[in-house]
């Protein structure tokens, strides 16, 4: 009888495994398949982009040669096929390799995405929540700060942050470039100014809420009641408050990592750093449908682990609340 | 005990320092040595004598002057040699080593640098580059291309005529330059050695001007894997990090002064102009106005203005299929109504130029004496009120940065000559994509690369042109090109030439308001020359003023 019962929850657990893979392939489906959608309703093609001004013969003929005059269903199935089988496929205006293409911006982005979110984890997430609890000098200033700081518009904080650090103190170069043909690990000096710059944009608008959410857990009746039985502040907070207030900070935490990976186009510009945000741009730009799906997929699944990810915390908090 | 402790290492620490100091000595020791060793052999038995001493210290000062005098001039015949140079420019993400595939101007300047050119523009005529000489044969259908004697590339193999072949068919095939090569007869063309005939389906006296001056590059078998004849050797790299490239030590000009080229992807004017600021690149090549105002008041960088021969002409396409502009007259007195000098000087600031609705300003068979339409809001006003036009759409997009806007400003124009419009602003994206829908509206926004007169005639005001946006074609047009390409008597082509840009001047549909020029900065101490605002690296120097 004893021995019954862990194989039945095993058997639950697989099967729980299997339905959450099933429903993070199909959430990826979807989404894919809604990005080609998307790409295929935008007014022009990379035929056109590339020989509009040349008229429409010329765009006809390379739209043939480009395959883009094939069905829509047709021509995403293909790309399917493809990247199940680990082909990006190709680039329509230049013919090179999507993987080589996406590969250095790739690494860029992953790179920068880690530390920031470090420095989300490690510096944004313990100032927020000591902002939110207590209430002293320190943690108004980080308030007002975190204020005036969202107050500026990212073009602006990265320019600033440019200026100041790059021209007037010159301690960091303007250019966020490793160097030809190396990766931002061989030259760690490019990834700096980036990760400052999207730490302090991530931070600021985390924190604001982080820090309301602690407030308002705070003021709930459990934690007063805690206060009540005699237990210290530090105690409240650590056994108390953070694990309740834990799932809302993963779903935060989830909520910046696409803009992490591919959303950072304004800082990556203005830094000049190889990022995946300016490649996914140009070639949404110049209607390069395989880039923007083998960029876009990439991250539509990371977009989904992670949410997936704090689903499953915020689910364990509320069945731990339960058992307690 | 502690004390102890604390006596030891103070006792170490100054047996530690007397040590270093020793060793300072013997260092300056070794540096008076190495200073000396030329000058010094065989006397060092007599340094005890204090007399010989003084005599050698004497001799030792001078010859440590005539030594820093020496090294001073090493390092100014160091000097005299290029410095490896930083250039920034805007690459694109799927940039490869294939000309057929570059689309950014970063892509271009690599190109330029890999593979060179048969021939170059410059805003006086053609200049040979690969190519020793180029003949038109009588007929002027046929052009014999012999390239320079002993022309390789960087790999060392000798470049072929039927390399030109290969290399100017394989450029043909691609969608975007089809206009250019598509006179080539290319099963007609043949090669002998280094040289190669080049037949064409119809005569063309400016095959060289038009068409291989604006860009003929060369590969082995005509595939572009990175292997050329230029003046720099692709090192490594990619679009998104940089390209390194090394100077060709098989150039047929010698090799290049700058023994280095980094091109970094710098997508942001200003960013450009802040890297240049601090040092981190030596050339940005592309700024818009706002980057050149962050540099002009900079000592140690020169902005450098492109030339004529790489702007873009800016105009309003007056579409004279459909009313009103379908009536010269109508035409005209839109061409009055414009403020070419406000739209220029407040659009491109001084690194614009007033267009006369004429194409290929700068190159040298533009007819200059031509005289420059001049802004009459009176007459203008007269014609279109006698002709009952009020109302105009103008179909814009920004293109090129800054058409909306002028367009905008010509809102105003045509306000003060009673004629209201209506603008119809598209997505750049999609612009030429509805070439079609445009062609029914009475007046849109466009852009053209200024290239010779001839160049820019066949592809836009002849009836068959593939870029004729404006529809204007009339006898003399057709009848005077038919003549100049086929005459190769230069005055009697450059009379042509003028009739042709006073047809379309007076009676064209294209209002040419501006030319914008390409702007770069650079440090002191750069010399370039450029084909088409493309710098030409390979003769380049490069020695940065301290």
């Amino acid at each position: 009888m004893k021995n019954k019962i862990p194989e039945k929850l095993k058997q639950a657990s697989l099967v729980k495994l299997v339905l959450t893979t099933f429903k993070i392939l199909f959430l990826w489906f979807l989404a894919i398949f809604v990005l080609y959608l998307l790409m295929e309703i935008l007014p022009g093609d990379a035929a056109t982009n590339k020989v509009g001004k040349e008229g429409p013969e010329a765009v006809a003929a390379l739209q043939q040669k480009m395959g883009l005059d094939r069905p829509l269903s047709e021509r995403f199935f293909r790309w399917l096929r493809g990247f199940c089988l680990g082909d990006l496929g190709k680039s329509l205006l230049s013919g090179k390799n999507v993987a080589d293409i996406i590969k250095t911006p790739l690494i860029s982005s992953l790179s920068l995405a880690l530390i920031v979110f470090a420095g989300l984890v490690f510096i944004t997430i313990p100032l927020a929540v000591y902002s939110g609890y207590y209430k002293n000098t320190f943690s108004r200033l980080l308030t007002k700060t975190a204020v005036i700081l969202s107050a500026l518009p990212e073009f602006v904080l990265t320019v600033l942050a440019i200026m100041l650090l790059c021209m007037k103190l010159k301690l960091l170069p303007v250019l966020s470039v490793p160097g030809p043909g190396l990766t931002v690990w061989q030259n760690p000096v490019s990834m700096l100014m980036p990760s400052l710059c999207l730490w302090i944009i991530c931070s600021v608008s985390m924190f604001r809420h982080l820090r309301v959410m602690i407030e308002s857990y705070a003021k709930s009746s459990y934690v007063k009641e805690a206060f009540l039985a005699g237990l210290s502040k530090n105690r409240v907070l650590f056994v108390h408050l953070l694990p309740s207030a834990l799932p809302g900070i993963a779903q935060i935490m989830a909520s910046t990592v696409p803009y992490l990976l591919a959303g950072s186009m304004v800082v990556e510009t203005l830094t000049s750093y190889p990022g995946m945000g300016y490649t996914l741009i140009q070639a949404v730009y110049s209607r390069e449908t395989p880039i923007v799906m083998g960029i876009g997929s990439f991250l539509i699944v990371i977009t989904i682990i992670f949410y997936t990810l704090a689903d499953l915390l915020a689910g364990r908090s509320i069945r731990e609340e339960e058992i307690v | 005990m502690k004390k102890s402790i604390i006596s030891l290492l103070l006792v170490i620490v100054l047996l530690l320092s007397a040590c270093g100091q020793k060793t300072e000595t013997e260092e300056g020791k070794d540096v008076d040595d190495i200073l000396q060793k030329p000058q010094i052999t065989g006397d060092e038995t007599e340094q005890e004598d204090e007399a010989q001493q003084e005599d050698e210290t004497q001799q030792v000062d001078e010859m440590q002057q005539e030594n820093e005098i020496q090294q001073e001039d090493e390092i100014h015949q160091e000097d005299e040699g290029s410095a490896p140079l930083k250039v920034g420019a805007l690459f694109s993400p799927d940039d490869t080593l294939d000309p057929t595939t570059v689309t950014s101007p970063g892509g271009m300047l690599l190109m330029m640098s890999i593979y060179d050119s048969l021939v170059s523009m410059h805003y006086d005529g053609p200049t040979l580059r690969m190519a020793e000489s180029i003949e038109a044969n009588e007929t002027l259908d046929a052009y014999i291309v012999t390239l320079k004697e002993g022309l390789v590339y960087s790999d060392g193999v000798e470049v072929t005529g039927q390399d030109i072949i290969d290399s100017l068919q394989y450029i043909a095939a691609a969608p975007h330059y089809q206009s250019m090569y598509g006179n080539l007869d290319f099963d007609k063309t043949t090669a002998e050695g280094n040289q190669a005939t080049l037949a064409l389906k119809e005569p063309i006296s400016d095959f060289i001007e038009s068409v291989l001056a604006m860009w003929s590059p060369v590969a082995k078998g005509g595939i572009f894997d990175g292997i050329g004849a230029g003046g720099y050797v692709y090192d490594k790299g990619d679009p998104q990090t940089g390209y390194v490239l090394k100077a060709n030590e098989k150039y047929y000009a010698g090799k290049p002064a700058i023994p280095e080229v980094t091109l970094l992807n710098i997508p942001d004017s200003a960013s450009k102009a802040r890297a240049l600021q601090t040092g981190e690149i030596d050339y940005a090549w592309g700024l818009d106005a706002a980057a050149v105002q962050i540099l002009s008041q900079e000592d140690g960088i020169e902005l450098q203005e492109g030339s004529l021969d790489g702007a873009t002409a800016l105009e309003l396409v007056l579409n004279t299929r459909v009313a009103p502009f379908d009536d010269p007259e109508v035409r005209y007195a839109a061409k009055l109504t414009v403020d070419r000098e406000k739209l220029v000087t407040t659009l491109l600031g001084e690194y614009g130029e007033i267009g006369n609705d004429m194409l290929g300003k700068g190159f040298a068979t533009y007819p200059e004496d031509i005289e420059q339409i001049k802004m009459d809001k009176e007459e203008a006003e007269r014609i279109f009120a006698e002709k009952g036009i009020t109302e105009i759409t103008i179909v814009t997009s920004d293109t090129i940065p800054g058409l909306t806007n002028a367009t905008k400003m010509m809102v105003q124009d045509f306000a003060d000559v009673g004629v209201n419009v209506t603008v119809e602003e598209l997505d750049p994206q999609t612009f030429f994509a509805q070439m079609g829908e445009l062609y029914q509206k009475s007046a849109f926004t466009f852009y053209w690369m200024n290239r010779t007169p001839l160049a820019e005639f066949r592809s836009q005001v002849l009836k068959d042109s593939p870029y004729n946006v404006s529809g204007y074609y009339s006898d003399l047009t057709e009848e005077s090109f038919k003549k100049a390409i086929t005459t190769n008597d230069k005055e009697e082509q450059a009379t042509y030439i003028k009739n042709i840009s006073q047809d379309i001047h007076e009676n064209g549909g294209e209002l040419i308001w501006g030319y914008q020029k390409d702007i770069s900065a650079q440090r002191k101490g750069l010399k370039t020359e450029t084909n088409q605002s493309v710098p030409w690296l390979a003769t380049a120097t490069f020695v940065p003023e301290k």
